[in-house]
């Protein structure tokens, strides 16, 4: 494992930062991304911008790197994790904010969580999302989407829904409050009882005035 | 082969920075630790976390200890990196004794640019002051981050060249998170915590349980770390008991570069110039000679 990163998970240290998460969530993630910083404040934010180029650009030179950000959160996912779950696990990335006939629509997530062993794991995008919404790192303090609204949004694949999954794993780019997460988890566990399901991120966001808020338990 | 790798969990020996911070603090309480024996023991096993060495109760005991502590002395918020986890430095394993676990105040990722310690005397002269102070304006100009320790004089003088320029700096201090040596660098070393970086390897426990003379040892384990966070360092003056020295012999262990000003040549007091010379460190005539060898 030299050189291999591992999960960290989120615990009573770090779980205020990401106020939609409760304590029997279990969330890993590898890197920390800060937020209000652009892509030249650290590896970990220039990868992450990197993952977010849009798809409206990929006929542009600097596209290409991000089919080799994808490359490199999948097989860094992929080593951190568990074989013999990895073995048995359903991945369902979380779905970008544009729907499927948005110019922008984007399966980096799909496809990260595709590289994450060879032949590849069980991915499935059991959730759909029916309209686009403003990605979250692009809107304004006042406009971020609600669970409530993604709830509204969210739908079940029922085509891809059996067989039924033994362990699920939400993958997503950045924690950030775990809004998504949490509408994602929400969705998944109605449809999926009793089946134990987590979230694993690249990074979770910090401030840059407020890395871990460790003093504030 | 340790249970944690045997979970049948998702992750593969997953970090909890709460648990591996407690852990880390419970193995400092062990009679005789040091960061050699520490860095011995993780030696043996290269995966190892700390808390594959602690039971988790006082891990857990030892932690909310540590949270109290800080918050009680008026550090509220902070971090950790610790050996295994991301955005842990690999570079620091070039130390003789890398650490596994540092607490930290500030952005963390001024580590991921290029660093130069300047280091020197706590006595220092007029012109040591001067010269660090001229130093860190130039690195800065350069686009480096300084890194220096928080003593009086040198350190002190680098970091204050650095602010002043609009630069980085980064401080690596002998004490723990809530505590500052000497107490006068204490607004100093708030505005480094704020606005730039502020590192300590020290654990909180430790420190707080045993005299003062034996934390004393604190201070020449914080130049080993400075030396590895950075390309090379500057050694402005010291004596010849000095624990800049330390930091120099480090510089030369893990590889990186050790620049001596002249003037520490021109003394005829101390002998370690031309020891260190012979061994590789540069002698700097004009500061042409530090930006020529960094390139």
């Amino acid at each position: 494992m030299v050189d291999v990163v591992r999960l960290s998970q989120i615990d009573e240290t770090s779980r205020g930062d990401h106020y939609h998460l409760t304590a029997e969530d279990r969330c890993y993630y590898l890197y920390e991304y800060t937020s209000h910083r652009d892509y030249s404040f650290s590896a970990t934010n220039q990868l992450i911008s990197n993952l977010k180029k849009k798809p409206s650009q990929a006929d542009q030179p600097h596209y290409w790197y991000k089919g080799q950000a994808i490359g490199t959160c999948g097989r860094a996912l992929g080593a951190a994790l568990n074989p013999a779950w990895l073995g048995i696990a359903t991945l369902v990335p979380v779905p970008g904010s544009k729907a499927t006939d948005h110019p922008d629509y984007d399966d980096r997530m799909e496809r990260i969580c595709r590289l994450m062993r060879q032949p590849a794991p069980d991915v499935r995008a059991l959730v759909r999302q029916a309209a686009s919404t403003t990605a979250s790192h692009e809107a304004g303090q006042g406009d971020r989407v609600t669970v409530e609204d993604l709830l509204d949004l969210y739908a079940i694949d029922e085509t891809i829904a059996a067989p039924a999954p033994q362990t699920i794993g939400i993958v997503d780019d950045v924690l950030t409050a775990g809004t998504h997460y949490r509408a994602m988890h929400t969705a998944l566990a109605a449809r999926f009882p009793n089946v134990p399901i987590i979230g694993l991120f690249v990074a979770r966001r910090v401030f840059p005035d407020d890395p871990l808020a460790f003093g504030g338990l | 082969m340790r249970l944690a790798l045997n979970d049948s969990g998702p992750a593969l020996a997953p970090i909890s920075p709460r648990r591996e911070l407690g852990a880390y603090e419970a193995l400092w309480l062990e009679k005789g630790a040091t960061f050699k024996t520490l860095a011995d023991r993780f030696a043996l096993d290269a995966e190892a976390l700390p808390s594959d060495f602690v039971p988790a109760q006082l891990a857990e005991q030892c932690a909310a200890e540590v949270m109290a502590k800080l918050k009680k002395a008026g550090v509220h918020q902070f971090g950790v990196r610790i050996h295994h986890a991301g955005d842990y430095p690999a570079k620091l394993r070039d130390a003789r004794h890398p650490v596994e676990l540092l607490y930290y105040r500030g952005a963390w990722e001024i580590t991921e640019t290029r660093c130069v310690a300047v280091v020197g005397s706590r006595e220092a002269s007029p012109d040591g002051i001067r010269r660090a102070e001229r130093l860190a304006r130039e690195l800065v100009d350069r686009d480096f981050t300084v890194v220096s320790g928080l003593a009086k004089g040198v350190d002190s003088a680098a970091h204050r060249g650095a602010i002043a320029r609009g630069g980085r700096t980064i401080s690596v201090v002998g004490t723990p998170l809530g505590s500052c040596y000497p107490k006068e660098n204490a607004d100093l070393q708030e505005v480094i915590a704020r606005d730039h970086l502020l590192i300590s390897q020290v654990p909180v426990l430790r420190y707080a349980k045993q005299a003062p003379q034996h934390n004393r040892l604190f201070f020449p384990e914080r130049n080993v770390t400075m030396s590895a966070l950075t390309e090379g360092t500057i050694i402005v003056e010291a004596g010849d008991t000095s624990g800049t020295l330390t930091q120099a012999r480090a510089a030369l262990h893990q590889g990186r570069k050790l620049f001596i000003l002249d003037n520490c040549f021109q003394r005829t007091d101390i002998t370690w110039p031309a020891r260190f010379e012979a061994e590789g460190a540069v002698r700097v005539k004009t500061p042409d000679d530090i930006w020529s060898a960094l390139g």
